[in-house]
């Protein structure tokens, strides 16, 4: 007698209440982890832009007091870094802001690139790509990993 | 009776220990195990390497021969390889001891319809993606008039290849050739 007065929910409601519930917190909380997780670059697509560093193919040399580039690959090259390496110091210095010869919308496939305005003081130099890509609030530059991708010459 | 009187805290203790219950329970085991999950995927699928951009392997090209007179560089290129060619980029060098041909020749092509831009050199009739076939060779001739004297070019095979649902050139950068050549 006294079960039959217990009242409780159907096992229907039950169980449609539950997976909304289930929905509904597991929407929150993602959404509220991905605005603390850094936004991730990509190129050509969805690759992420660290991967297609691994793409990037240049060649360089410096002669003369002439610093040249060509791009013979197939991943255009937005910047380039130069870090100029000397006796215990070292400064990284931005091609499109020191050189007027860097192309504006960077080194594209076949683009070839030559200034002799510019003076490192240093022995070595390493050249490390800029590549341009997209993320979800626009486009943003990447520097490639220097100990993979640079390239080393000696001035 | 030590023994029931022990019995009756353990049921007592037991009776008001608090707790989650089990429907909270699997709900956040279910919710947590979701977010986690897309997470994740979301995560490593812009990790997934794709096929890098390059051309099917076997595709070459050679310089078969090249004769220079009065500014005047002709040589024959031959598609050596299995695929088909498109074109070509071609740098040159102006100094013996230069190992990095930097110096893009491409506009110096007589035929001026052959020149691409920005730069670079098409193969075969005009408007023919990929024209020159396997066994197939072509006559190049440069007007290096103006120009210092050059002591090597390189030349780096290009294809039209659809990647990605697109079509772009691309360049066969593991393929490029080097010739030694004096040429004023």
């Amino acid at each position: 007698m006294k079960n039959k007065k217990v009242k409780g929910l159907s096992p229907v409601i039950a169980t449609v209440l539950l997976i909304t519930i289930v929905v509904v917190i597991a929407l929150i909380v993602f959404f509220w982890i991905k605005g603390m997780t850094q936004e991730a670059i990509t190129k050509f697509g969805d690759q992420n832009i660290q991967l297609v560093c691994d793409q990037v193919s240049f060649e360089a040399s410096y002669t003369g007091n002439t610093l040249y580039i060509t791009n013979p690959g197939n991943v255009p090259i937005f910047g380039m870094n130069v870090k100029v390496v000397g006796e215990g110091s070292h400064e990284t210095l931005d091609l499109r802001e020191e050189s007027t010869s860097w192309p504006e919308i960077g080194l594209n496939q076949g683009g070839v690139f030559e200034d002799d305005s510019l003076t490192f003081s240093g022995s070595e130099m390493v050249l490390i790509p800029v590549l341009l890509g997209e993320s979800e609030s626009g486009r943003k530059t990447y520097v490639c990993d220097e100990g993979q991708y640079g390239y080393q010459l000696m001035i | 009776m030590y023994t029931l009187i022990k019995m009756k805290n353990t049921f007592y203790k037991n009776k008001f220990k608090r707790g989650v219950s089990v429907i909270v329970g699997y709900v956040l085991l279910i919710t947590f195990t979701a977010v986690i999950g897309v997470l994740v995927f979301q995560w490593i699928e812009s990790y997934t390497p794709k096929e890098e951009i390059n051309c099917p392997y076997g595709s070459s090209l050679i310089i078969q021969n090249y004769t220079c007179s009065s500014n005047i560089l002709t040589f024959t290129i031959r598609n050596d390889g299995k695929f088909d060619i498109g074109g070509y980029l071609i740098y040159a060098t102006d100094s013996p001891e230069e190992e990095l041909a930097v110096i893009d020749i491409s506009k110096n092509n007589t035929e001026n319809i052959s020149v691409r831009m920005p730069t670079g050199v098409n193969l075969g009739p005009v408007g023919i993606e990929n024209a020159l076939k396997p066994n197939d060779e072509e006559v190049e001739i440069y007007n290096l008039t103006g120009r210092d004297m050059i002591y090597s070019i390189e030349i780096v095979p290009l294809r039209w290849q659809r990647e990605e649902n697109k079509k772009m050139v691309v360049a066969c950068r593991d393929v490029k050739i080097k010739k030694r050549i004096e040429c004023s």
